[in-house]
């Protein structure tokens, strides 16, 4: 049984390795660790992942799909083409693809995965990623969160000192805030926080928004073509803004192009309110924790979007302490995994370090409010409370309040709200009681989480003794058994292009956008490029193909010097 | 087994050798091969971290020695000039250094610009605040912590303190509410704490302050809604009754309306949850007991069981009357005595119900849940009886069978006009009869219509046949005994037919055998019917001689 390392990413995702007693990052079919987590139809109904998939945004946006985590659970369907795939089946397909890397890389048939999820990703979200899984033919051992993940890739290198440690990850799409404290090889996490919605594609968007107001475009007038380039320019400008003091915004190229400036100074203004929106989990997580900022020894950064000198500064202000900058922000999460799968196959390399994660949510049901009748004013009466040292199990015992009543509800929710219309239902159940008198049953709830983050709900009614396990039912969003089965058979019946093709689709599909992008003579000779390079590829000869590839891209490399 | 020896060590007061054992223990009963163990050795590191904090109290401690330097106090008992002080003392203590190197350590000098800065910022938050009215001050506090949304942490948390601080000082003076509701909110205050968090209790006394005065708010904008637009909402109007005059027309109209009761027991309750005393405080003097008197009637539960048991004793009196009389033994038959009865029963539903109450009330006095637990066989009978109560229901739906039914109790209270059957007997037969068998249009229409047959037939005896009215054939004792069934029919239908959508509502509604006592409340207005019926049986008595 061979299990491998990954972070499922809002934006980019990576596989990692436990070999040798060492974390190894495993390179994709283009030879880079990111694989964007973009998926794209071509139009012979095959699918294409990753780099190519994500040039394909540009050219066939109709087609391709991206930033599907951020729907994960939900149910929200995307379509390419005549398509329509939910985010499980989506991310199944990304996962599928950093499988045969993999596999690729290691030589051996992979089953089984630890897979990283942002800490505040609630039970139906990694519900949804275990399904995410299981479709992509991954057994998901260990559901893990991503600070958690980077925490454990960081502790590593420190896993001597005695510290307080605070991990801000701000991904592609969710932001995450762990506080852990580390001695002699425990990675003890105290607490975790977070915004679900909140990452780099923010702050893109606001450029984008920006941008859409001094070029006088109407974002609702534009095709999603027109978008997908914007948003590609922004991008660009957030990456060069990330390493200069100002930059441009470069919307199409040559002579039909458009520019617009923006110094950094501008692009702060800009993103001040999801500044200020990082603040508040930054300042619960060290709450929760019990410690003084002062008391933190330091601040750890992940996830690419950290790489913004304006996160760097906000964390220095609100913590009074520069940042740790040594590792990789984009790897160390996918890093973290890998160790993780060591951890668990009780590698000796590994054999001192010892990790406790935390609940990073309160669970608990809806109880009738004593002064109010009506449903919306319903008490959250928490079970596990947030943060927590997990594999929890706690219970609570409950009475029935009206008299004769038959059945209880013991709907589950999760969150801080002290009334449950402002927190997120897990699910709808209840179990039966024998008629009695208000006060007179009592049913004792026993709430278990396990180290993967999944909730598990007994009830036993203490008159009766009877114990009911109860699996939550999930909302209609949620996929059963039956149904995943039926994804599975679906999925299946999907082609995607073989991992060696991959290199030649992904060059095909970045001049693609490059044709998009240019006009006039340029655009012919890309073109004529293209098909050259198309005839080439229907040889199937290896050696020709490698040879026209290396010159398609020089090509490409020259025009994008333009 | 203690935690120490869980955790295989000697007490120890040095966190260090803590640490070490727990890290030793933890290899052992790692979280994911074992996690059983991992609880049993996480519960007893966190129980002698925290004896270790409470030795020295502090929240908690930390592996930094600044901790230990710290003064033996709590920082929330010292006056924030002086507490100014002691975090300068505090941040000068030389921290302890770390092989970590990876980031540099704050320069101490800079934090003590940072809590400065949270008491220079707060006193320029209390200059602006000066004089402001509450909704003025929540709007200046809404945009100065805007306008200091990233400022260190470190100087944000002064900042709160101080605004606790500013709050706690007015905890029993006119609460700033809005003001501490934009505070509760930017702070987090509404959310729940660990139970280490420094701040806790005074945070707890500010929620607590602003759940006081929302409530209040609430029940005073609620009847002020009753009072000028009208409302007919039954929380408005329970809001109005508790807080207006006492009105005591008003208020005896209310008590024949559950929903508001139940409003005006659930706003009771809500402030009594506030703290003793306060809804005293509140409300205008001598209300809220009233109040709470009437709610707890509503809330009938053992007294309603007594209610039932005088019922149900009446009517086997009254066949043991029927037997004594049968056999010769006495002459119970004496109508007068069956109308003390009903008189006796019409008062201890009105008069003598408080009184048991009261006698409950002082029997739970300490005993939280106001709901006394009933007799065994209260329960179970109350329980078959709404078996069977489904169970009619169902048989009731058909047509044939309340016909059948209706027809079958008229021929029964026919009879018992040419029968020896006295008024009171055909009072509670009937009432009985038609409150279990014939909650049936047809048979109220047919009641009606013999009803009103015999008054006809009174008085055609009377105009026709020129019959002195109280010596005609079917003589006034049989019109006063139809007239008082009907009345009796009337009632019992209204109550039954209440108590059948109560019990269609029941798995919402939150005490069924409060409608016994609803019934039993008509009980007044029975007397009213009854009176002028037993007035004219009287005179016929006496003219009869």
């Amino acid at each position: 049984m061979t299990t491998i390392g990954i972070d499922l990413g809002t934006t980019n995702s990576l596989v990692c390795v436990w070999k040798d007693g060492a974390p190894q990052l495993v390179n994709n079919a283009l030879g880079t660790t990111l694989t964007p987590s973009v998926v794209s139809l071509d139009d012979e109904n095959r699918l294409i992942i990753g780099q190519a998939a994500k040039d394909r945004l540009q050219t066939h946006p109709d087609r391709t799909a991206q930033l599907f985590k951020r729907s994960m659970g939900t149910g929200t369907t995307y379509d390419l083409g005549e398509q329509s795939l939910r985010s499980e089946d989506l991310s199944a397909l990304v996962l599928g693809s950093l499988k045969a890397d993999a596999e690729a890389f290691l030589g051996t048939k992979v089953d089984s995965a630890v897979i990283t999820v942002p800490a505040y990703f609630n039970d139906i979200q990694r519900q949804a990623t275990k399904i995410a899984g299981d479709l992509a033919g991954l057994q998901v051992l260990r559901l893990i969160n991503e600070p958690t993940a980077a925490s454990i890739a960081y502790g590593l290198h420190e896993k001597d000192a005695y510290s307080n440690i605070m991990v801000l990850d701000l991904g592609g799409g969710t932001f995450d805030v762990s506080v852990l404290e580390m001695f002699e090889g425990v990675m003890q996490i105290h607490s975790s926080a977070g915004d679900n919605r909140l990452g780099g594609q923010d702050f893109t968007e606001e450029l984008v928004k920006w941008a859409a107001q001094g070029l006088e475009i109407k974002l609702d007038d534009i095709t999603l073509s027109e978008r997908a380039d914007l948003t590609e320019a922004a991008e660009r400008l957030k990456q060069t803004l990330s390493s200069a003091e100002s930059g441009k915004l470069e919307l199409g190229r040559g002579a039909g192009g458009r520019s617009l400036s923006c110094a950094r100074e501008e692009f702060e203004k800009l993103s001040e309110p999801l500044l200020r929106r990082m603040v508040k989990p930054i300042e619960r997580a060290l709450r929760d924790a019990t410690l003084d900022s002062s008391e933190l020894d330091g601040v750890v950064l992940v996830g690419g979007a950290s790489r913004m000198p304006i996160i760097r500064s906000l964390a220095s202000r609100l913590i009074g302490q520069l940042p740790f900058v040594k590792v990789n922000p984009d790897e160390v999460v996918a890093i973290g995994a890998a160790v993780q799968v060591g951890l668990m196959q009780d590698d000796a390399a590994l054999e001192e370090i010892v990790l406790t994660d935390v609940a990073p949510y309160s669970l608990g049901i809806g109880t009738i409010n004593p002064a109010g009748g009506h449903d919306a004013s319903a008490l959250f009466s928490p079970i596990i409370e947030r943060n927590t040292p997990i594999p929890a199990s706690r219970s609570q015992g409950y009475i029935t309040v009206h008299d004769f009543q038959t059945s209880v509800d013991l709907t589950p929710y999760q969150g801080e709200a002290p009334k449950v219309v402002d927190n997120i239902k897990l699910g709808d159940l209840s179990v039966k009681v024998p008629r009695n008198k208000a006060g007179e049953e009592a049913i004792e709830v026993r709430f278990t989480y396990d180290i993967s983050g999944l909730l598990e709900i007994e009830a036993t009614v203490e008159s009766t003794g009877k114990t009911e396990r109860l699996v939550v039912q999930r909302s209609e969003s949620a996929l059963n058994e039956d149904e995943v089965e039926k994804r599975l058979a679906e999925l299946q019946n999907l082609k995607v292009h073989p991992r060696e093709n991959q290199a030649n689709i992904a060059v095909i599909a970045r001049a693609e956008r490059l044709y998009q992008e240019f006009l006039g003579e340029h655009r012919d000779l890309i073109l004529k490029q293209i098909t050259a390079f198309e005839q080439v590829v229907d040889t199937q000869e290896p050696n020709a193909i490698e040879k026209s590839r290396k010159k398609l891209l020089e090509v490409i490399a020259q025009l994008e010097e333009l | 087994m203690s935690y120490w020896q869980v955790l295989g060590i000697e007490p120890t007061a040095d966190l260090r050798v803590l640490k070490r054992a727990y890290a030793i223990q933890l290899k052992q009963h790692k979280p994911e091969r074992d996690p059983e163990g991992y609880r049993r050795v996480r519960s007893a590191y966190d129980a002698a971290l925290q004896s270790l904090a409470a030795r020295s109290s502090r929240p908690q401690l930390r592996t930094t020695s600044v901790i230990e330097a710290a003064p033996q106090q709590s920082t929330r008992d010292i006056p924030s000039s002086q507490r100014l002080e002691n975090t300068q003392q505090l941040e000068d203590t030389p921290v302890c250094e770390h092989e970590h190197s990876g980031s540099p350590r704050t320069d101490p000098q800079e934090s003590i610009t940072n809590s400065q800065r949270g008491y220079k910022l707060a006193s320029q938050l209390k200059e602006q605040l000066d004089g402001q009215t509450d909704r003025q001050a929540a709007a200046k506090l809404g945009d100065f912590l805007e306008a200091t949304w990233n400022e260190a942490l470190a100087t944000r948390q002064v900042l709160e303190g101080e605004v606790l601080d500013l709050l706690d000082s007015k905890i029993d003076e006119s609460f700033p509410l809005e003001f501490a509701l934009v505070a509760s909110a930017a702070y987090d205050w509404d959310q729940r704490f660990t139970d280490h968090d420094p701040w806790k209790r005074a945070r707890l006394r500010v929620q607590h302050q602003i759940h006081r005065s929302t409530l209040v708010q609430e029940i005073y904008s609620n009847a002020q809604r009753c009072d000028q637009e009208n409302s007919v909402e039954s929380s408005d109007i329970a809001a109005s009754l508790l807080v207006g005059k006492l009105d005591r027309e008003k208020h005896k109209r209310t008590l024949k309306k559950s929903e508001v009761l139940e409003a005006v027991s659930s706003y009771l309750d809500r402030l009594d949850a506030l703290g003793k005393g306060f809804t005293e405080s509140l409300l205008p003097k001598g209300k809220a007991a009233w109040w709470r008197k009437e709610c707890l009637k509503y809330y009938a539960t053992l007294t309603d069981a007594i209610a039932l048991w005088v019922l149900i004793n009446s009517i086997l009196v009254m066949a043991l009357a029927r037997a004594s009389e049968w056999l010769g033994l006495t002459s119970l038959t004496n109508l007068d005595s069956y109308w003390v009865w009903l008189f006796i029963l019409t008062l201890s539903s009105t008069l003598l119900y408080p009184a048991i109450r009261g006698m409950e009330i002082v029997a739970s006095k300490g005993i939280e849940n106001r709901k006394v637990p009933e007799p065994e066989w209260v329960h179970a009978f109350l329980d078959s009886a709404i078996d069977k109560w489904d169970a009619l229901q169902k048989f009731r739906k058909r047509g044939l069978t309340a016909l059948i039914s209706t027809t079958a109790l008229c021929v029964l209270l026919l009879s018992a006009n040419f029968q020896t059957w006295t008024t009171f007997e055909v009072f509670w037969i009937s009432a009985i009869s038609i409150f279990f068998f014939c909650h049936h249009r047809n048979g109220y229409f047919t009641l009606a219509a013999v009803c009103l047959g015999y008054w006809a037939i009174y008085i055609g005896e009377i105009t026709f046949f020129h019959y002195d009215f109280l010596y005609s054939p079917s003589y006034g004792r049989v019109v006063a005994n139809w007239t008082l069934t009907a009345c009796v029919v009337v009632c019992a239908h209204v109550a039954y037919s209440e108590i059948l959508d109560r019990l269609e509502a029941r798995e919402n509604n939150p005490n069924f055998i409060g409608y016994w006592h609803w019934l039993l409340g008509y009980s007044p207005w029975m007397l009213v019917c009854v009176l002028p019926s037993y007035g004219l049986h009287i005179l016929n008595q006496s003219w009869l001689g």
